[in-house]
């Protein structure tokens, strides 16, 4: 790993690892899931894996999602979802406001604990596969209500898969959030319920 | 007050000509530049106020702490001690940077430690036009020193073409359909 360095400061650096140069944070390989692959290439499961391929495309490109907006974040969802950048580009304009329909719930503000039961219920009564994005800075972490009634990021009641923060995030960065997602549904790596 | 509305005519029930009246609209806009934004290929360039991502530059920092006593919600840590350097046979004393982290993931990037650095140019600065800082784990969010200066290098979204690795449109007048 290289070193960083700078001969111009008096002072004696402390050497570090540049972010992309060590491993990369927050990418989910599942145990065995490389050994898998090469195996299955000649065995019969070939046909499977191709079907888990095809779903995995299907469900990154139809992400229909419910905008549970609190705040001030949902304006800027408002602005990702109209045409200025439109987000039916990715096959995601299907805004469902029934968690029944919808199978990627953006909480897109403040969750004060009152507000909480009503988040957990709305994530039961949605159908499986079902994603979470946690959008701005109050969902994923409290943002500045570092108080007794705020959910300090909506992790302590529901499992999230992407982080958004911004306060708020302009559209470009809910998008790139988004896009995230997609890859990570296409390379299989959510298994869950 | 009350409003008389023209009345009907009885051709009006089968030439649907208030139809085409509407439609007018809708057939202007067909030939008229689109407004999309076209994300991950075309991206809108921030204006030059825009507050985006930190940056830090260690060289600059003096180790005042004025960043971390402005933050209003206090997520800039910074750990200081003090070091004596022989300098052209002078004794000098400094104060050293052992830590500078910054919990972005609850920044509302209101640019206060920005304003409140006293180094010129300022060692810690938000207009780097970046936002895009989507993570799949929430401990990512927290920075560290290295980190907060060496972020650019580290990899982007993987779906854009080679060539095309930064586009960007400075034409802000699409987006009103000027």
């Amino acid at each position: 790993m290289p070193v960083l360095k700078n001969d111009s400061s008096i002072i004696e650096r402390k050497t570090g690892v540049a972010p992309g140069q060590g491993p990369e944070k927050g990418l989910i390989t599942l145990p065995g899931e490389t050994a898998n692959e090469s195996d299955d290439l000649g065995g019969g499961s070939y046909l499977t894996t191709k079907l888990d391929t095809m779903v995995n495309w299907a469900r990154g490109n139809s992400l229909w999602p419910l905008p549970f907006g609190t705040a001030c974040c949902a304006i800027e969802f408002m602005s990702m979802v109209s045409s200025a950048y439109d987000i039916a580009r990715f096959g995601a304009e299907v805004v469902r406001f029934s968690p029944r329909q919808a199978d990627l719930l953006i909480v897109a503000g403040t969750i004060v604990d009152k507000l909480a039961p009503v988040l957990k219920k709305i994530y039961d009564q949605m159908p499986e596969p079902k994603y979470v994005l946690a959008m701005g800075a109050c969902a994923t972490s409290g943002g500045f209500y570092r108080a007794y009634h705020v959910v300090q990021g909506i992790d302590e009641i529901i499992p999230v898969d992407i982080w958004v923060p911004g306060c708020p995030p302009t559209p470009d960065g809910l998008m790139y959030g988004i896009l995230k997602l997609k890859e990570k549904i296409e390379r299989g790596e959510i298994k869950r319920g | 007050m009350q409003v008389e509305y023209p009345k009907p005519k009885w051709t009006d029930k089968f030439l649907l000509l208030d139809m085409f009246e509407g439609l007018k609209t809708t057939f202007r806009e067909l030939f008229r530049p689109k407004v999309t934004i076209r994300y991950p290929e075309e991206r809108l360039e921030p204006a030059d106020r825009f507050r985006g991502m930190f940056r830090f530059s260690y060289d600059r920092c003096i180790a005042c702490k004025l960043c971390a006593l402005a933050c209003p919600i206090d997520i800039i840590y910074i750990d200081v001690h003090d070091e004596t350097i022989e300098q052209e046979g002078k004794k000098k004393k400094v104060k050293v940077l052992d830590r500078y982290d910054i919990d972005v993931k609850r920044c509302m990037f209101c640019a206060l430690c920005e304003e409140a650095c006293p180094t010129k140019p300022k060692s810690i600065w938000l207009t780097t036009k970046t936002y895009e800082l989507a993570t799949y784990d929430r401990n990512d969010l927290y920075f560290n020193m290295q980190e907060l200066e060496y972020w650019d290098d580290r990899p982007r979204y993987t779906g854009l073409p080679e060539e095309e690795e930064k586009p960007r449109i400075a034409d802000e007048r699409r987006m009103l359909g000027e």
